[in-house]
């Protein structure tokens, strides 16, 4: 009795020693097959989706960190849908390259104006002895500063859009915008519709 | 008056406009915009297209408030 249950307890054992073996065996390679696609489309996907591209590269990270943890099935359950990610990913590129071309070219004609208009109603209020009603010196530090940050974002939103990074050109000139609506609403400026 | 209709330069004009009502100066409106009323001159260069002499704004004009 005692033997038998030995050769049970000894085969299960084999079993679940088998079986982690493959899960780790299946982690590994699926986390090969995530980033070696990974590898093939990165430039590109980076330069027009880097929000997209970040979420990808944050599972495959995940992955290995559960695989080095012995998490096998952690690290299967994070990669498995990745290269199927990528090929969806990679799919959509042309399409949404175009849409975010658009997009630039509005933003880059019309926002440079706005910030100037804005900027040119801070300097103006810089010079004033006191400030208009409803706005106070707190408030108006808190927008010159998001002026100032501002501009050296629309520089770096030009610089993206200049070596091909349309996503981050169009990610940093949306930044732009939210930064000169939120000054404008704290100077009592009207916000125009465009950037409602 | 602060005008709120959709702005003449279209929809990404942010100039704010101001249509003068009676007892209006630029002064009164460089309190009112700037908080200064020292600043009235601010308001006369950008709309020397219309003014002539910053003591003399009529009920009606449509002004830029830079």
């Amino acid at each position: 009795m005692k033997k038998t249950l030995s050769v049970i307890l000894l085969a299960v054992l084999a079993f679940t020693m088998l079986s982690c073996a493959s899960e780790k065996g299946a982690a590994t390679a699926a986390i090969k097959a995530a980033e070696t696609a990974w590898t093939a489309a990165k430039d590109n996907v980076m330069k027009i989706l880097p929000a997209d591209g970040t979420t990808v590269e944050d599972a495959i990270a995940a992955a290995k960190a559960s695989l080095e943890q012995g998490d096998a099935k952690a690290a299967l359950a994070a990669v498995k849908d990745i290269p199927a990610k990528i090929q969806e990913l990679t799919a959509s590129l042309g399409d949404k390259e175009i849409e975010l071309k658009g997009v630039w070219e509005t933003l880059n004609a019309n926002l440079p104006t706005v910030v100037a208009t804005v900027q040119k109603r801070v300097d103006i209020l810089s010079k004033a002895r006191s400030l208009p009603a409803g706005l106070d010196q707190a408030a108006f530090d808190q927008v010159k500063t998001d002026m100032a940050t501002a501009s050296s974002t629309w520089v770096e939103a030009q610089a993206a859009q200049q070596s091909g990074n349309i996503g981050e050109a169009v990610a940093k000139a949306i930044d732009v915008k939210g930064l000169v609506v939120k000054a404008m609403t704290a100077l009592n400026m009207p916000v125009p519709p465009a950037l409602q | 008056m602060t005008e709120n209709k959709p702005p003449p330069g279209g929809a990404w004009d942010a100039t704010q406009y101001h249509v003068v009502e009676p007892g209006d100066t630029l002064s009164k409106l460089a309190k009112k915009y700037y908080g200064d009323a020292s600043l009235y001159m601010q308001i006369f260069e950008a709309n020397k297209d219309q003014l002539k002499d910053p003591d003399l704004i009529k009920v009606g004009q449509k002004l830029r408030i830079p």
